[in-house]
């Protein structure tokens, strides 16, 4: 499915609140997916591995990315160095800190990823772990990234696009005739 | 920042407290800087060219037309494909599956090959797909009362009469105008650095313009269709009269709350403005014969306003009366008094209805292009730029500014059913935005969070127990919930335009207020309410069409001139009376 990158961001929100992210952190979930998915990276794909390892859980401190990485953008370079044992999608952390102007590493087995605010070196072969891995996240020099922002539209697997699709579909409300007709203000054919 | 550009004017602003109330914002009129007539200042100003490049419509009124529109960087092609609508299938509502007409406007020049993909696609439209070389879609219906009257005209030779057309005001209203990455449509990104683009809604209001020009060409084609050699062009100021109806539902007030920065751009941009003109020490006579005229104008131009809405009827006809009013006051010298501008603001402020003193507003700023344009270019913002919280922020300096900027929500009371009678939610059939009564419907659980007053109340609520001098990112931690009402605050505090302060969750709430002042920035006219949640509109009725604008003003449509039939003053006491 080639989709432009508001469409992953709006349905990266739609589906981390389907999955229970409250609305201000779904925004932030929809964030990272997109800026990921910007420069090439599989956000889309990690996101959606994260809600469904962690679907219907509650108290995620250390294990969510989304949540980890929206406190690390909060605190800015104080937060760093930072670490956690068992984090779940780890590249997730990485748009967090872009926002708050970059220039850091992460580390977990088989893959390392440097950071800037204006954009991403990944190396290794584990970008997407099966499983939560020790992360580790240090302030860095900043290094010129080989990965940047595009403004294009992303290619994204079917199977990704359509779970992503089933998360957010919990959020909508089914309609009846009457909210058809009530809801949306208007039940008139208009051949005026 | 563009907020600290203009410090100087600052102090002269009208407060937030003031004009971010609905009931303000649900009597906004289009001004100097909205977006149709900052297009169309361009469009003149740097000599675009619009040529109809293809015409590949048959008798029937199916086909495709293209219409190339070419500036100095940059060329941006509307692709038209035509269809014969059952009567049955025709629908302004987001549910309808088929048009009258359909419309992308692309990057550049289509190929065949785009213009045969696309009419795969664009016909269907949400259920199509486009690609990142389109940046526009959007489809549009007949007035079929309108057009079938014209055609039959036209066929026949003869020009349409004006009082017929001003009933209607448009051939075709687009039910839908989508940008911004919608259905696989370029991002904003892609074009957001671009000059004639980066503006807000420029390319959708591009698209429309053409549309228009659109309209007309098929209707003229229809006539000759029927008619042969009798047929006739349509008179080009009869033609002039002609605006693109659109209908305009729920859709929009998700957005401008969704979309904090960019409302705190156009608010604060119109204010700055207004400031400016009310800092003027004098007015010239030019710039008072100006307003004079316009007042005239904004008064005749009434008379086109139509609505069967009993509340937007009676707000036109006070809006008469106000204008009356301000003529009179303008006659007896009040614009000869020190900063004139300024005085007959706190004196329409004083004796006038919001429509009025928002119509006043915005005709204060007619005279004074030279000093106000410039404020068209600082309206786009960027929500990721304020989309960061301050986590290092105390929790006391959160609770402060929380209650700043939230008063107006803080002496509402969240636990009655009055002020939660609403819950807006995406339905899923289509996702559109509805509306829906919590205590009468099922899916209040799924509510989006637009009621930013009550999250900061909730928030202020969970605060209460945390120490002041803690962080604000160690509550977050905990309490992830109120990271929207924490940014929101924070938004707040940089911008001061960024919330409605009004409670879109009360059973009070016109949703049409929200909507109306979104298509006042447009440049919209003659609001026309369908229900509390649904209006009809008018966009470039007046306005030069492409094959004009470079032989005309382009800037002086918005209170369209006054014809000689026109120019008897008219009084609603003499139609009252009658």
């Amino acid at each position: 499915m080639i989709v432009s990158l508001n469409e992953v961001e709006v349905m990266a929100t739609k589906a981390a609140n389907g999955a229970g992210r409250p609305w201000g952190l779904a925004q932030e979930a929809g964030m990272a997916a997109a800026r990921l998915e910007a420069v090439g990276l599989a956000g889309a794909r990690c996101l959606l591995r994260l809600l469904e390892a962690t679907d219907g859980q509650a108290n995620l401190a250390g294990r969510c990315p989304v949540l980890e990485g929206a406190h690390l953008s909060d605190l800015g370079r104080a937060a760093l160095p930072a670490s956690f044992d068992a984090m779940h999608q780890p590249l997730l952390l990485a748009p967090f800190l872009m926002q708050t102007g970059g220039d850091a590493t992460l580390n977990w087995p088989d893959c390392a990823v440097e950071v800037s605010s204006g954009g991403i070196t990944i190396s290794g072969s584990n970008s997407c772990p099966a499983s939560p891995v020790q992360v580790r996240i240090e302030p860095a020099a900043a290094a010129s990234p080989s990965m940047r922002p595009g403004t294009g539209a992303v290619d994204i697997a079917d199977e990704i696009w359509e779970a992503l699709g089933r998360f957010a579909h919990r959020t909508y409300v089914p309609a009846t005739e009457a909210s058809r007709l009530k809801g949306a203000g208007a039940g008139l054919t208009d051949n005026d | 920042m563009k907020q600290q550009t203009d410090a100087g004017a600052l102090t002269g602003l009208r407060p937030a407290e003031q004009v971010m109330k609905l009931d303000r914002m649900g009597a906004a009129h289009q001004t100097r800087l909205s977006f149709m007539r900052a297009i169309l200042r361009r469009v003149k100003r740097e000599g675009w060219q619009v040529e109809r490049s293809r015409w590949e419509i048959d008798g029937k009124g199916v086909g495709f037309a293209v219409y190339e529109a070419r500036g100095p960087e940059r060329t941006y092609s509307l692709i038209c494909y035509a269809n014969d609508l059952p009567p049955e299938k025709r629908s302004d509502r987001v549910i309808a599956t088929e048009w009258d007409a359909t419309f992308a406007l692309f990057d550049g020049v289509p190929s065949d090959a785009d213009i045969e993909r696309l009419s795969h696609n664009v016909p269907k439209q949400e259920a199509g797909r486009c690609a990142q070389s389109e940046l526009v879609l959007s489809r549009a219906n007949r007035s079929v009362r309108l057009f079938d009257y014209m055609v039959d005209c036209l066929a026949r030779g003869e020009q349409p009469d004006r009082e017929e057309i001003d009933k209607v005001g448009y051939l075709m209203r687009t039910t839908a105008v989508y940008g911004n990455g919608k259905f696989g449509l370029a991002d904003r990104g892609l074009y957001a650095a671009r000059e004639e683009a980066g503006g807000p809604f420029r390319v959708e209001l591009l698209a429309v313009w053409l549309i228009r020009a659109f309209t007309v060409d098929i209707l003229e084609h229809m006539a000759r269709v029927k008619g042969g050699a009798k047929a006739v062009p349509l008179d080009k100021d009869l033609r002039r009269r002609l605006g693109v109806g659109n209908s305009t539902g729920l859709g929009m007030a998700p957005f401008l709350v969704n979309h904090p920065a960019l409302l705190n751009a156009w608010m604060q941009a119109r204010e700055t403005a207004i400031a400016r003109v009310r800092a003027l020490p004098v007015a010239d006579v030019e710039a008072q014969q100006r307003f004079k005229d316009l007042l005239m104008r904004a008064r005749a131009s009434l008379e086109r306003w139509h609505t069967p809405d009993e509340r937007q009827a009676e707000r036109v006809c006070e809006l008469a009366g106000d204008l009356d009013r301000a003529m009179g006051e303008v006659a007896s010298g009040a614009l000869d008094k020190v900063r004139p501008w300024d005085q007959f603001y706190l004196w329409a402020e004083a004796n006038l209805t919001l429509e009025g003193q928002e119509a006043i507003a915005s005709l204060m700023l007619e005279p004074y292009g030279e000093l106000v344009d410039d404020l068209s270019s600082e309206m786009a913002a960027d929500e990721a730029e304020t989309f960061a919280i301050d986590g290092a922020m105390s929790v006391g300096r959160l609770i402060g500014l929380a209650r700043k900027h939230f008063d107006w929500a803080l002496k509402l009371d969240f636990d009655s059913r009055a002020e939660t009678a609403r819950f807006w939610y995406a339905s899923e059939e289509k996702l559109e935005p509805r509306l829906g009564e919590r205590y009468e419907e099922d899916g209040a659980h799924l509510e989006q969070r637009l009621g930013i007053g009550r999250e900061v109340v909730n928030m202020l609520a969970a605060l209460d127990g945390e120490p002041r001098e803690a962080l604000v990112a160690g509550f977050l931690l905990r309490h992830p919930e109120h990271r929207h009402a924490a940014r929101r605050v924070q938004i707040a505090e940089r911008l001061p335009y960024s919330e409605i302060h009004d409670n879109v969750l009360s059973a009070a709430m016109m949703p049409i207020d929200i909507l109306r002042c979104k298509l006042a920035f447009f440049g919209a006219t003659r609001f026309d309410p369908k229900s509390d949640r649904w209006v009809r509109i008018t966009m470039y009725a007046d306005a030069p069409f492409p094959d004009e604008i470079h032989g005309m003003d382009a800037d002086d449509w918005a209170w369209p001139p006054l014809e000689a039939a026109d120019k008897t003053e008219p009084t609603l006491e003499a139609e009252a009376s009658q």
